[in-house]
């Protein structure tokens, strides 16, 4: 049953999937969920970072400065076994609404 | 434009502990920053961009309305903290309440069911040792196929410098991942200074090239006024023609890229081609905006060859290390001693061995290591530092696996 949670769960689901291969910084997170999605998805500024936030003090991702030869410190964020069991959590229930969707009204998935 | 003073200006305090607050100002700073400057690299006037980037965070308020509520545990969590935090009182063991005291029972069952099962307990070892076994074999697998796959001319000639690191540490400033070496116990990186690269490389007989890069990771592009991010390496000239691979269309890059009044060109992968611009036939020649530097594409590589970093990592754009100083705004690392980043790589010549090429090049390396050294800010008199580097080649035919 999907409850009021998955709403939020997905913004959850897009940065631990996106910090699932490598880490990344909150820019680089912010703009490759504007460019694969098309535009279709932004993420405003104020919420992005409260979110890196909450994920980290949730213990799902790991937040680290890292200074770099030729580029400015930036605070990369990867994620840990915890966040990426709830990962895999998120998909899980994300495939199943797409389930229920295309039953109920023809709808698959992209 | 100061943009932490300008999100300090706007941001009310966060309530958080000092040294976190400071770094979500921090973030929240280069995050405008990138904004701004993107808006500048895709064209628009200094005014444009301002207002471009001020416009990604107008509601502070909602920012700090967010935070506080990330700052609230998910609902089972404050349950869990519920249920912890009273059964602190009446825990046997006094401290660490519920969950510790638990634990320890769990313990002791655990220990006593195993000594009263002891047919089992025999079972249950010996499966987590084959187990563990079979892990190691796989590994292994992986290890002897991976090295194969370095689409590059006899990739069993190549090998990568590393180093093992005195008592002492080996320099100020080392970007890149530094390990314990297993047999020494000695700490190890493949990082090095950009002169030691060049002095391996001006002063070698025992490989027949010497080249370098450095995993740019991420690159701001744009490409007909679109912004995008893409990953990037800086490369030296002789980069192509030591690892033996030629371009698809147009040329790899030269000896003759590395100085520092060329023209900034750069070099593209078959998938970068092909995801941006669609294998259109006339990509050379073209103008591409870098972090705010423009290129010219000179070539497209195979599709079957991303580069020579670590397994996992490719880099769509390859641009001359000479071009590094534009990119970090005129504070090169490229004469600084004591900043160990560049990757260096070079071919064994015919019937030379690993021990021999080693040796070929400690002195040279002695130098950089004492350049180093030297750098640091808590410099020891000269007589108390022990160098006891070595330089180690990874042969890319037996031993990739140290770069996984």
């Amino acid at each position: 049953m999907l409850n009021l949670e998955v709403k939020r769960g997905s913004a959850e689901m897009l940065i631990l999937a996106l910090v699932e291969d490598r880490p990344r910084h909150g820019y680089e997170i912010a703009k490759l969920i504007e460019q694969r999605s098309d535009g279709v998805l932004q993420f405003h500024v104020a919420s992005l970072y409260p979110m890196l936030y909450r994920l980290e003090t949730r213990g799902w991702i790991q937040g680290r400065w890292v200074e770099k030869a030729g580029q400015r410190r930036r605070r990369y964020y990867k994620v840990t076994a915890a966040g990426r069991k709830v990962l895999n959590e998120q998909r899980q229930t994300w495939l199943d609404f797409f389930a229920a969707l295309d039953r109920v009204a023809g709808i698959k998935p992209a | 434009m100061d943009w932490k003073k300008y999100v300090r200006e706007h941001l009310a305090p966060l309530k958080l502990d000092q040294a976190r607050e400071m770094e979500m100002v921090d973030e929240l700073a280069q995050h405008l920053e990138a904004v701004y400057q993107e808006a500048l690299d895709s064209g628009l006037s200094e005014r444009d961009a301002l207002s471009r980037a001020t416009a990604h965070i107008k509601d502070w308020q909602l920012f700090e309305c967010e935070l506080i509520r990330a700052r609230k545990p998910p609902a089972p969590a404050r349950i869990k903290q519920h249920l912890t935090s009273n059964a602190k009182v009446e825990s046997p063991f006094g401290f660490g309440g519920l969950g510790m005291g638990s634990f320890i029972q769990d313990l002791r069952y655990a220990a006593r069911m195993l000594l009263n099962g002891k047919a089992f307990t025999v079972v249950a070892v010996l499966s987590l040792a084959l187990g563990i076994g079979a892990n190691t074999a796989l590994f292994s697998l992986i290890d002897a196929v991976l090295l194969k796959m370095l689409p590059v001319k006899n990739p069993n000639e190549l090998v990568l410098f590393n180093w093992l690191s005195g008592p002492r540490g080996m320099s100020r400033v080392i970007d890149g991942r530094v390990s314990t070496d297993k047999a020494t116990g000695q700490r190890t990186s493949t990082s090095f200074s950009y002169l030691a690269f060049e002095r391996f490389r001006d002063h070698n007989e025992t490989l027949s090239d010497v080249f370098a890069f450095f995993n740019l990771s991420q690159l701001n592009v744009s490409l007909d006024g679109q912004p995008e991010i893409a990953s990037g390496q800086f490369v030296s000239g002789n980069y192509y023609s030591g690892l033996g691979v030629r371009a698809l269309m147009g040329r790899t890059l030269s000896p003759e890229d590395d100085s520092a009044a060329s023209t900034p060109v750069a070099v593209i992968t078959h998938r970068y081609w092909q995801r941006r611009f669609g294998q259109a036939p006339d990509v050379i020649g073209k103008t591409i905006t870098i972090n705010g530097v423009q290129f010219t594409i000179i070539g497209v590589t195979p599709p079957e060859f991303v580069g020579a970093l670590q397994i996992g990592e490719s880099a769509d754009i390859s641009v001359p290390f000479s071009i590094e100083p534009r990119f970090n705004t005129g504070d090169s690392n490229m004469a600084k001693p004591w900043m160990w980043w560049v990757q260096i790589m070079g071919r064994l010549k015919p019937g030379v061995t690993l021990d021999q090429a080693s040796a070929g090049f400690e002195q040279t390396f002695q130098q950089s290591a004492q350049e180093g050294w030297e750098g640091l800010s808590f410099d020891s008199p000269r007589a108390q530092v022990r160098l006891r580097r070595h330089l180690i080649f990874q042969n890319f035919g037996r031993r990739p696996a140290v770069r996984v």
